[in-house]
């Protein structure tokens, strides 16, 4: 009940989160229990995910992506680049359960995105700016 | 407020200016194309009569297929376009300028460094909402759009309408986008295939895909012509009452369409027109374009 992706929730009102569910986190499903309606589970399609999320934002909406930290930015990086990055939407996605360092290389090469690593508080400080963003969970 | 046909002009959009405004279009396109040395001729040419449909036409007597306002591009309450065939944007660009979104100079200036007309569609122009910079990823974003929008119990009239090429069908990510699309029952999303037969790497043609997208819980509404502005409306219509579904319009197409000696050649479908086919063929469209002016007159 008092989890920060909840406050998050109640705090920003056009907050939308997407999910593949590859990785299970007990605070995305808190969510999906208390805003069902803000919550959408893609399935294993990362790059539709991300593209989809590029929609959400140019309809006004805030989305977060979350997917596994390993394959998330490898398997839709045509998406990140294309859709999000380079028009500047205001996207943040989550790389669940860090391992290995290919994401982190790979968002160096990402324009107008900006990279962090830590807990869903650091989210909270990349929803009040503008913009792409890449939160690495640890 | 958005656009009504008053505000527009007072004419009443009848078939006959609808193809007016199509060979216009054309003319205006091809012009485009050529000053900004830009290819991908075969493609503009077959989406021509789609697009002047979605943007001209009328549906139920006076009721205008998408809604816009070309002084407030981007307003809260408009339709959605998005050309996830994005290298037949200059079609939407010839469009875009013929309705005042911005002004019909900046088409002699496509795809020149530092010009506001890319040679692929970008959200920084007025009147484009989404960009398109790679292929196969405008029905996920179509998808995210009309997402969004049935979250709002207020937009439920909006809608969201996305331009498909037939050679970007291949793409598994179209292949995703559809299958999630009806999973949310999105009745509010209409997809257009402008299936013209010819793709980048001379792909052969796969057949029944339009019943692939039946089989993934779509309607799929078939235009025979799809240079026929009458039949295209048509379909819209039927698309607009049918509840609980979304809705694939299938337009079969010619490459090139309008350009003689493009027709049906796979060639030039990614191709640009050399200074003396351009003498060749601008003379005619002129014709046709000045045929349907006195004959409306």
């Amino acid at each position: 009940m008092n989890s920060t992706l909840l406050k998050l929730g109640k705090r920003f009102k056009n907050l939308v989160i997407l999910n593949t569910g590859s990785v299970k986190n007990a605070d995305c499903e808190e969510f999906m229990k208390f805003f069902s309606d803000r919550y959408f589970s893609f399935g294993l399609a990362e790059s539709n995910m991300v593209s989809a999320a590029a929609g959400f934002a140019i309809a006004g909406k805030t989305p977060v992506v979350f997917g596994s930290a390993r394959f998330l930015l490898s398997t839709a990086f045509d998406q990140v680049y294309n859709d999000i990055c380079l028009p500047n939407l205001n996207v943040k996605i989550v790389g669940l359960g860090a391992d290995g360092e290919v994401d982190k290389e790979l968002v160096k090469v990402l324009p107008n995105i900006k990279a962090e690593e830590g807990d869903f508080l650091v989210l909270e400080k990349m929803l009040d700016e503008y913009g792409p963003g890449y939160l690495r969970l640890v | 407020m958005l656009r009504t046909r008053e505000q527009l002009n007072n004419k009443k959009m009848g078939i006959r200016e609808l193809e007016q405004k199509a060979a216009q279009i054309r003319l205006d396109t091809l012009e485009a194309l050529h000053k900004g040395n830009q290819g991908y001729v075969g493609s503009c040419m077959s989406v021509v009569e789609i697009l002047v449909s979605l943007y001209y036409g009328e549906l139920f007597g006076n009721k205008p297929v998408m809604k816009y306002d070309p002084k407030m591009p981007g307003a809260k309450d408009g339709d959605y376009l998005v050309l996830s065939k994005g290298h037949a944007v200059a079609v939407q660009y010839a469009i875009l300028a013929d309705l005042g979104f911005f002004d019909k100079s900046e088409l002699n200036f496509l795809g020149k460094p530092g010009a506001m007309l890319k040679s692929r569609p970008s959200s920084k122009v007025p009147g484009i909402s989404a960009s398109m910079l790679s292929y196969g990823h405008g029905l996920s974003v179509a998808l995210g759009l009309a997402l969004a929008l049935k979250m709002e119990k207020t937009s439920m009239a909006q809608k969201v309408f996305a331009v498909l090429g037939d050679g970007e069908l291949v793409n598994g990510q179209v292949w995703e986008a559809a299958m999630m699309v009806s999973r949310y029952r999105l009745n509010n999303l209409v997809a257009f295939v402008d299936n013209n037969k010819v793709q980048s790497g001379h792909l052969l043609q796969v057949e029944n895909l339009q019943s692939k997208f039946d089989s993934f819980g779509w309607q799929v509404i078939q235009v025979t012509n799809g240079h026929d502005c009458d039949q295209i409306l048509n379909a819209i219509q039927r698309a607009q009452t049918i509840t609980r579904k979304p809705v694939c319009i299938w337009c079969h197409t010619v490459v090139g369409k309008g350009v003689d000696f493009a027709e049906r050649k796979p060639n030039y479908q990614d191709a640009m027109l050399s200074d003396n086919e351009m003498s060749a063929i601008m003379p005619k469209l002129k014709e046709v374009y000045e045929q349907y002016l006195t004959q409306t007159r």
